[in-house]
């Protein structure tokens, strides 16, 4: 038989190269999956409170430039949109870059401001995610990381495999390569792990998918907020039930680009759009729904901490899309009510209380346009109203 | 009659008047050089039917990657000018505004799955390859097949105005959801339309003319079960394309109707259309979703399946050793096949389309995973143990058969739905793209280009400068495609103009900027491939061998390029397998399809059959 092998006696030694590079990359896919991308654990004092700015140890003070101890990491912020909006801990503050841009971080330096010992302050994202704020999304990244980890794996011993073979199989005059055209064993193998692993997977996710899209918090349920979202080109408009619990009332409170919640709930949303699919992106609470015309597309979400979080629109709509974000502002509690009594008494005066306004207004127009056309609540396909 | 009005003259009447021209000239070549115009133009031998596909798909990549190039300036230097677009699109602002941005994107995707993917793979190399695998004479329908080829000028022509129409072009993506593509007031969507619906008749034609010529045509001895692997890919591509195309040829003829005849099929009630108008139709919008999907799901593994069986080919010749499990690896390709056409809805999970389907469609999913999982296995073992000879084909294959193992499981990041909402349209989506078609597919391409070239041409293409394109492309790829997973799924959306407005994406610009180096790189890269490909057409070292790379299968029984209409000189019988390398019996380490038995192998084939 003339039997192959370009060199038999180096074989071994790349093997074993081979099988460090393997522990090697293992090693490195724990460190890169595991590092925080940013180490920012600070909060705020709490009693800070809404609207508040800070007294940084330099003096300066916030809204305006200033630096913040972090850990034991100076970091230079620097406000960037409008002064005022309520900020109330130290890692919102810096990992909001909707309102702060961190400048520059650097070695230990002065203390910026005190620290609210023992608060509660979340591991930012890490190397693939951004943080996550919503209950069911910290069992979308262990899923996401555990896909990571499975994957990470496949993909180490078969590019390990196939390192070693390129490495190890170049042609030497006059041999010849093993003949074999194939091996039922190991096919049936090969064949039969993925496929358990692959199965595994599905059946993993299935109820996570059910409680994220499925399992729709019911209207006027204890604890769930109800909101509405009308999308347009190239504005996100929000609306939220007035004092009175109701919406198309004279007391509903709209917005354009700003949707605010309280803390604590469970955020019940139901989305339409006037003109063609946008796509609610909320990459903090990993919500993404398309809105899409003739629906009315119900999504949800919960929130566990006050702050300000970036909403995208991820699906193309034309000309502005790219510049069709929002924010959702979530408050305390306490604040919140505040807030919407305020609001909602002042659009009660403005539509001098009649329900179902044909209001002048821009984004007015939305909410008439919405409650003149009625759409039941369902996804594409679905009978059942909800 | 929208088509009759004064104001859309130019946007409906100038495409078919140069198509009218082109006809005209076309007739004008017939009657003064008729043989140029038999053997150049309307050519029935499906050799030169290929290499018209090759060339006409290589300039069309051009005009793809230069758009791709576009695409990137903007994510590295937003709202600055694109040198040259100017000039070259008729763009004032040179490609910086977010319309122009939109045009780009869409229209890179569109050309380079439409013009350039598909046409190379099942035009090109099918074409050229698969009638000289099987040991045919030419195709099964001459005329069909100059018909395909020609079907396509109609498609370029639509597509090429598209750019200049008032109104700006086609900006709704590849994917051209509505109503967004019935909203776009300008005509480049209209002739988008008609590009897609004309490429769509090529397909079908094309795939018509491979089922029969692989069914009925093949040489005496050639079993199904002796193809190559590349007639095999084609095969069954072809009927994924005659299943498929026709469901995008009517996708895409009711979108023209919605836009230009005031049908309703995708319009909603209650749309707004303006201030004023309000447009209210009794259509589903995610209709469009479904059938587009149904096609082009089953298209992206046309984009790759016919790579796969090419690269099967070249892998096996490369690595001097039969390809591990032959048979594995055709029912793997069936079984991708079968599964294609009942996971179209992943790309939906999102959409609006009852989450219940999406779970449905999940486990599809994960299932279509394991026959690409099996054809991933069978490549590393046909390397193992191998015997691999330093060739470009041999790069080529490697690169695609590692890139192949990226694409492949980044597709199960999506397929489990929980993860794709956080990055469904977003970059870790691009980057699957592009690991599946340019890591895996283009660089199956560029392999099968530098093997099957001698017998195109009867020269070789430059060694040095091949092995130059390949490294390149081959690191520059890397830099440019695999951060998009990390930023993708960071939470970059994909088709965003300045996604920088984002507070949250800001930090993404230095990543972005390197990405865009490495692909203007990329993109310089392929200049060496299209020098070598038109300079060794030449003045390449001739090929007078029949077999230059010692092969096994039949195209290598022919003479270099093969003769005239009719391709073999020899009767070409089949007597075994397609990849009998290594055999220790005989006396070289191949032994061709067309070799015929020796006597000791006849003993034992009699032996066996008693
Ligand atoms: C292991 C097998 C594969 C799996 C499990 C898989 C899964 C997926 C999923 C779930 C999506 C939708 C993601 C989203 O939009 O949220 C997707 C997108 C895509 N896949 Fe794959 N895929 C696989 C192989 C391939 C291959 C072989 C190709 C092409 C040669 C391909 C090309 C594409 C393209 C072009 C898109 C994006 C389409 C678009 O939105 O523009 N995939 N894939
Ligand atoms: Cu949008
Ligand atoms: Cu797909």
């Amino acid at each position: 038989m003339a039997q192959s092998n370009a060199t038999p006696t180096s074989r071994p030694v790349l093997l074993v190269l081979a099988l460090a590079l393997v522990v090697l990359l293992c090693y490195g896919m724990r460190v890169a999956f595991e590092k925080p991308s940013t180490a920012l654990k600070l909060a705020l004092p709490a009693s800070a409170g809404v609207n508040a700015t800070f007294t940084l140890e330099d003096g300066s003070r916030m809204p305006g430039t200033g630096n913040l101890l972090v850990d034991d990491e100076l970091v230079a912020v620097q406000r960037i949109t409008a002064e005022g909006s309520p900020v109330n801990s130290g890692i919102l503050l810096l990992t909001n870059q909707h309102t702060f841009k961190v400048l520059e971080r650097g070695a230990a330096g002065t203390k910026a401001v005190d620290h609210a010992a023992g608060a509660a302050v979340k591991e930012p994202g890490t190397l693939f995610f951004p943080e996550n704020f919503a209950s069911f999304g910290d069992a979308v990244d262990e899923l996401f990381y555990l896909i990571l980890w499975i994957t990470g794996i496949a993909f180490i011993l078969t590019e390990g495999f196939f390192l070693f073979c390129l490495f190890s199989f170049w042609g030497k005059p006059g041999m010849r390569a093993a003949h074999t055209h194939g091996n039922h064993k190991l096919e049936l193998i090969w064949t039969l792990i993925p496929a358990v692993i692959l199965v595994a997977i599905a059946l993993l996710q299935a109820g996570m998918w059910k409680s994220m899209k499925m399992e729709i918090p019911e209207a006027g349920a204890p604890n769930v907020f109800e909101a509405q979202v009308a999308a347009k080109q190239f504005e996100w408009n929000f609306r939220l039930a007035g004092s009175d619990g109701k919406f198309a009332t004279a007391d509903d409170v709209p917005a354009v680009g700003e949707l605010h919640v309280p803390v604590g709930r469970k955020v019940r949303i139901v989305q339409r759009s006037m003109d063609v699919i946008h796509s609610f992106f909320l990459p903090n609470y990993r919500v993404k729904q398309d809105v899409v015309p003739g629906l009315a597309v119900p999504v949800w979400f919960d929130t566990s901490r006050a702050g300000r979080f970036p909403i995208m629109c991820a699906e193309l709509c034309g000309l502005g899309h790219t510049k069709m974000g929002a924010t959702l502002v979530v408050h305390e509690v306490a604040e919140f009510e505040l807030w919407l009594k305020a609001e909602s008494t002042k659009w009660a005066s403005e539509n001098d209380g009649i329900d179902r306004p044909d209001w002048s207004g821009a984004s007015s127009k939305v909410w008439w346009w919405w409650d003149q056309n009625d759409v039941a609540v369902h996804y594409q396909g679905e009978t059942t109203n909800r | 009659m929208q088509l009759m009005e004064a104001t859309d003259f130019n946007v409906t009447t100038t495409p078919w008047l140069v198509i009218l021209g082109l006809c005209v000239v076309m007739a004008l070549v017939r009657l003064i050089a008729p043989k140029f115009y038999s053997h150049y133009l309307w050519s029935g031998d499906h050799k030169m039917i290929g290499k018209q596909f090759l060339v006409s798909s290589l300039l069309w990549a051009v005009v793809g990657g230069a758009l791709a190039l576009g695409v990137r300036w903007q994510l590295a230097w937003p709202g600055t000018e694109v040198p040259g677009f100017k000039q070259l699109f008729n763009w004032a602002d040179g490609g910086a505004a977010p319309e122009h941005y939109n045009v780009m994107f869409t229209m890179h995707a569109s050309v380079m799955i439409f013009f350039v993917i598909i046409p190379l793979l099942v035009g090109a190399f099918g074409n050229f390859v698969v009638p000289l695998q099987l040991g045919a004479q030419d195709m099964a329908f001459p005329f069909l097949n100059a018909l395909s080829y020609w079907l396509m000028w109609p498609a370029f022509v639509f597509m090429a105005f598209s750019f200049y129409v008032p109104g700006d072009g086609a900006g709704a993506g590849w994917t051209s959801y509505p109503p967004l593509s019935e909203t776009m007031l300008g005509d480049g969507q209209t002739l988008w339309c008609m590009g897609v619906w004309f490429v769509g008749w090529s397909s079908i034609c094309g795939s018509v003319n491979y089922i029969t010529t692989i069914v009925k045509m093949r040489a005496k001895g050639m079993q199904l079960f002796r193809m190559p692997l590349t007639a095999w890919s084609i095969l069954i591509t072809s009927i994924l394309v005659l299943c498929a195309t026709p469901v995008l040829g009517s996708a895409v003829t009711m979108l023209l109707m919605d836009r230009e005849f005031g049908t309703s099929f995708f319009v909603p009630a209650a749309r707004v259309v303006s201030e004023t108008a309000q447009a209210t139709g009794t259509g589903q919008v995610i209709l469009w979703q479904h059938l587009f999907w149904f096609y082009s799901h089953p298209a992206v593994y046309i984009l790759v399946l016919p790579a796969m069986g090419m690269v099967s080919d070249m892998l096996a010749n490369a690595c001097r050793k039969p390809i591990f499990g032959y048979r594995p690896m055709v029912y793997s390709m069936a079984g991708i096949a079968f599964l294609g056409f009942i996971v179209w809805g992943h790309h939906m999970f999102q959409s609006g389309m009852n989450p219940a389907l999406g779970r449905t469609f999940m486990i599809a999913t994960m299932m279509i995973a394991l026959p690409s999982a099996v054809k991933t296995f069978n490549w590393l073992a046909t390397i193992y143990r191998s015997q691999m000879k330093l060739e470009v084909h041999t790069l080529c294959s490697l690169a695609f058969v590692s890139m192949w193992i990226i694409g492949g499981l980044s597709g199960i990041f999506m397929a489990a739905t929980p993860v794709d909402i956080q990055i469904h349209d977003t970059y870790a989506i691009v980057a699957h793209i592009h690991y599946v078609v340019f890591g895996s597919t283009l660089f199956g391409v560029f392999g099968s280009i530098y093997y099957w070239y001698p017998k195109m041409f009867g020269r070789f293409m430059n060694k040095p400068m091949a092995y130059t394109h390949i490294i390149i492309t081959f690191i520059a790829f890397q830099v440019t495609f695999f951060p998009m997973h990390v930023v993708g799924s960071r939470g970059m959306l994909r088709r965003t103009a300045d996604p920088y407005f984002y507070g949250n994406l800001q930090g993404m610009l230095p990543v972005n900027q390197l990405m865009t180096v490495a692909a203007l790189i990329l993109g310089a890269a392929q200049l060496i491939l299209a020098v070598n490909f038109f300079w060794s057409m030449f003045a390449g070292k001739v090929c007078t061998e029949r077999n230059p790379w010692k092969a096994t299968t039949m195209e290598w029984n022919t003479p270099t390029p093969p003769v005239g209409h009719g391709n073999f000189d020899v009767i070409p019988v089949a007597y075994r397998g397609p990849y009998e390398y290594a055999d220790p019996a005989a006396p070289e380490d191949f032994t061709p399809q067309f070799q015929p038995l020796t006597s000791a192998e006849k003993a034992q084939g009699q032996a066996r059959a008693h």
